[in-house]
C-alpha cells in the first residue's frame, strides 16, 4: 500500500513537472486554425490578444506596460502572439519571462505570415505591436501601438468610452 | 526507489520527445536550414539584385551567417558558384527590410554591405566589404559605424556615383543611448551618413543628417547628379511617421530635409514598410511609400519635380488585398511601379505602368502568385525592367515587363 501511494504521489509530481515544464518553455504553434481556438478558449470572456514581435522595439515597452498589468491584475485573460518563427522560440520565452508575462497564454506564428496576419484581420498591416480587445461577445477593438495601462485597467472594467479605444 | 527512477526516467523521455515533435515540425524546409548544408541562392534569405555594364546580373544574399555574391549571364537561368564576402560567419540581418545590399561600378569593382546584429536587442553594425578583382575575391569586412558602442546602428543603404564615391546611409541610435543615459526620452532613431572617396578603402568620420527618424523601415539612398538622395520615414511631432528627402548640396554635405509624405500616421509602431525612389536623369524624383492613417492609408506615389516641388501623392494598389512593400523604377519618362498583394490564399505581385513620368498611369496587372514570397524589387540592365521575386516554392525568379 505504501509503495501504491509512494507511486501515485511521484506520478502526480512528474506530470506536474511535465505540465509546468511545458507551460514556460514552449509557446503554442498559432497556425490557419488557432485565432479561432483562441476565440473557442475564451468564450465568453473578455480578453486581450497582443501581437508583437522580438524585432520591434516599441513592442518592448508594450510588454512591459503587459506585464506591470498583468502583476496588478492577474485575473483578466491575455494572449501573446509573436509574429517571429518557431526557431526563435527561447529568445521569446526568454522574454516574456523577463516582462513577467510567462503565465500568460503565448503563441509562436508557425506558417506564412500573410497567411496568419489574414486569418487575424484582414484589415491589419502587419505593424506592430497590434493589439486586440475582444469584449464578451467577442466583438472587437483593434489598436496599432503601444498601449497604456490606464487603456487595459478602463476596457476590463467595461469603461471603453474613457479608454479612448477606437475600432481602426 | 526504483518505481521512482522508472517514473522520472518516463517523465523526462515524455519531455525529450515533446520537444523533437516541436523542433520537427519548426523545421520548416530542411534542405536551407543547417549551416553544414552548401550555401545556394535557392535557399538564400533576402537577396538584392543589380545589373551591371555588361548586362551580368549581381546577387548578394545571406545564408546561415555568411554574405554570398554570385552571378548570371543569362538574366537569372544559371548562377555562378557563390563566392563568400564574410569568412567568419556572423548574424546577418536578412530578412523583410534588411538585407544584404550590392552596387556595382565600371571597374570590376563590387560594393556589398549588411547589417550585423549584435546580441542586445536592436543593435547591430554596418558592414562594408568591396571587391577589386570583378568579385573573385572580397576585402575583410570593416564596420563603417564610428560609434562602436553597441547601440543601433542597422538598416543602411549603400550607393555609388560615377567616380567611385561610395557612400551608406543608416539608422543610429548612438543620440538615444545618450539621450536615455541621462534620464532624457527620445523618439526614434537619427540618420546618418559615411562616404570614401577611395573606393571603400577607408571611411569619413560619420555625420548626422537630422535627430528622430523611424528606427525599423528601411532607408533608400540613389545619385542625382552623382551626389545622394536618401528617402526614409521620420518621426513629426511625437509620433506622426510621414516621409522625408534629402538631397546632398556637395560631396560631403547634405542638404535641407524635405517632408514628401502629409498622411499623418500618428502611430507608436513598427510599420516596418520603407519607402522607395527612382531617380531620373532629368532631374525628376519618383517616390513610392505606404502609410495607414485612418483617412489617408495605402500606396502612394508622387513625383518631385526638378524645381523641388511636389505633386499631389496618388493611392495605388488594393489596400483591401493588403497591397504593400512598393517599388519604383524609371527609364526616361517610363516609370513602373510593383507591389505584393494577398487575397487570403496567395500572395501576388502586380505592376502598374506609366508613359507620361507618372503623370498618368495604365491598368494595373498581376504579374505571379506564390503561397509565400519576399519584398517585389525592379531592376533593370538599360535595355529591359525585371521584377526579381524570390519565393520559398520557387526561389528566384526574374520577370521581364519591358520589352
Amino acid at each position: 500500500m505504501k509503495k501504491i501511494k509512494l507511486f501515485y504521489s511521484v506520478l502526480v509530481w512528474a506530470l506536474v513537472f511535465i505540465s509546468g515544464a511545458h507551460a514556460v518553455q514552449q509557446p503554442s504553434h498559432f497556425k490557419l486554425d488557432s485565432y479561432q481556438q483562441i476565440l473557442q478558449q475564451n468564450k465568453q470572456q473578455s480578453f486581450l490578444m497582443v501581437l508583437w514581435s522580438i524585432d520591434c522595439a516599441p513592442c518592448m515597452k508594450e510588454l512591459k506596460v503587459l506585464g506591470e498589468f498583468h502583476q496588478q491584475y492577474p485575473q483578466h485573460k491575455l494572449v501573446l502572439v509573436s509574429t517571429d518563427s518557431m526557431s526563435q522560440s527561447n529568445e521569446i520565452t526568454q522574454l516574456i519571462a523577463q516582462y513577467g508575462l510567462k503565465n500568460v497564454n503565448q503563441w509562436v506564428f508557425d506558417d506564412s505570415f500573410q497567411h496568419l496576419r489574414y486569418s487575424i484581420d484582414p484589415g491589419w498591416y502587419g505593424e506592430l505591436p497590434r493589439s486586440y480587445f475582444y469584449k464578451q461577445d467577442h466583438s472587437r477593438l483593434a489598436v496599432s501601438g503601444k498601449l497604456h495601462q490606464q487603456q487595459l485597467i478602463q476596457f476590463f472594467a467595461q469603461d471603453i468610452k474613457n479608454s479612448g479605444l477606437k475600432t481602426l | 526507489m526504483k518505481i521512482f527512477l522508472a517514473i522520472l526516467l518516463l517523465a523526462k523521455a515524455f519531455i525529450c520527445q515533446a520537444s523533437v515533435s516541436h523542433n520537427k515540425s519548426a523545421a520548416v524546409n530542411v534542405n536551407c536550414m543547417g549551416p553544414s548544408q552548401p550555401a545556394s541562392l535557392r535557399c538564400a534569405q533576402a537577396p538584392s539584385a543589380v545589373f551591371d555594364q555588361n548586362n551580368r546580373l549581381w546577387l548578394a544574399w545571406a545564408y546561415a551567417g555568411h554574405v554570398y555574391v554570385n552571378y548570371s549571364d543569362d538574366l537569372g537561368k544559371i548562377f555562378s558558384a557563390p563566392v563568400v564576402v564574410n569568412r567568419t560567419p556572423e548574424a546577418i540581418s536578412a530578412r523583410g527590410e534588411n538585407r544584404p545590399k550590392i552596387v556595382v561600378g565600371k571597374k570590376n569593382d563590387i560594393y556589398v554591405s549588411w547589417t550585423k546584429s549584435l546580441e542586445k536587442r536592436f543593435t547591430g553594425h554596418i558592414r562594408f566589404s568591396y571587391s577589386s578583382d570583378g568579385g573573385e575575391r572580397f576585402s575583410e569586412p570593416v564596420i563603417v559605424n564610428d560609434d562602436l558602442n553597441v547601440s543601433g546602428h542597422r538598416f543602411e543603404a549603400l550607393a555609388i556615383n560615377d567616380k567611385g564615391d561610395v557612400y551608406l546611409s543608416w539608422l543610429d541610435k548612438r543620440e538615444r543611448d545618450r539621450a536615455e543615459k541621462d534620464g532624457n526620452k527620445y523618439h526614434g532613431a537619427a540618420l546618418y551618413y559615411t562616404w570614401s572617396d577611395d573606393a571603400g578603402k577607408t571611411f569619413k568620420a560619420n555625420r548626422k543628417i537630422i535627430d528622430h527618424s523611424c528606427e525599423c523601415c528601411r532607408v533608400v539612398m540613389k545619385m542625382d547628379e552623382q551626389l545622394p538622395v536618401i528617402l526614409w520615414r521620420n518621426i513629426y511631432g511625437k509620433n506622426t511617421r510621414d516621409h522625408s528627402l534629402v538631397k546632398f548640396i556637395d560631396k560631403e554635405q547634405a542638404g535641407k530635409v524635405e517632408r514628401v509624405s502629409f498622411d499623418n500616421w500618428q502611430v507608436d509602431a513598427c510599420p516596418h514598410h520603407g519607402p522607395d525612389m527612382s531617380v531620373a536623369e532629368n532631374g525628376v524624383y519618383h517616390l513610392t511609400w505606404f502609410d495607414n492613417a485612418a483617412d489617408h492609408h495605402g500606396l502612394f506615389y508622387a513625383r518631385r519635380n526638378q524645381n523641388a516641388t511636389y505633386e499631389k501623392s496618388i493611392n495605388f494598389g488594393d489596400y483591401n488585398a493588403a497591397a504593400s512593400h512598393p517599388n519604383v523604377l524609371n527609364k526616361g519618362d517610363k516609370v513602373w511601379l510593383v507591389w505584393k498583394q494577398f487575397d487570403g490564399k496567395q500572395e501576388s505581385i502586380w505592376m502598374q505602368h506609366s508613359n507620361d513620368a507618372g503623370v498618368s498611369w495604365l491598368k494595373p496587372e498581376k504579374l505571379a502568385m506564390a503561397k509565400n514570397g519576399d519584398y517585389p524589387f525592379l531592376v533593370s540592365n538599360g535595355l529591359q525592367v525585371f521584377v526579381q521575386w524570390q519565393t520559398v516554392d520557387n526561389g528566384f525568379q526574374l520577370m521581364p515587363i519591358s520589352e
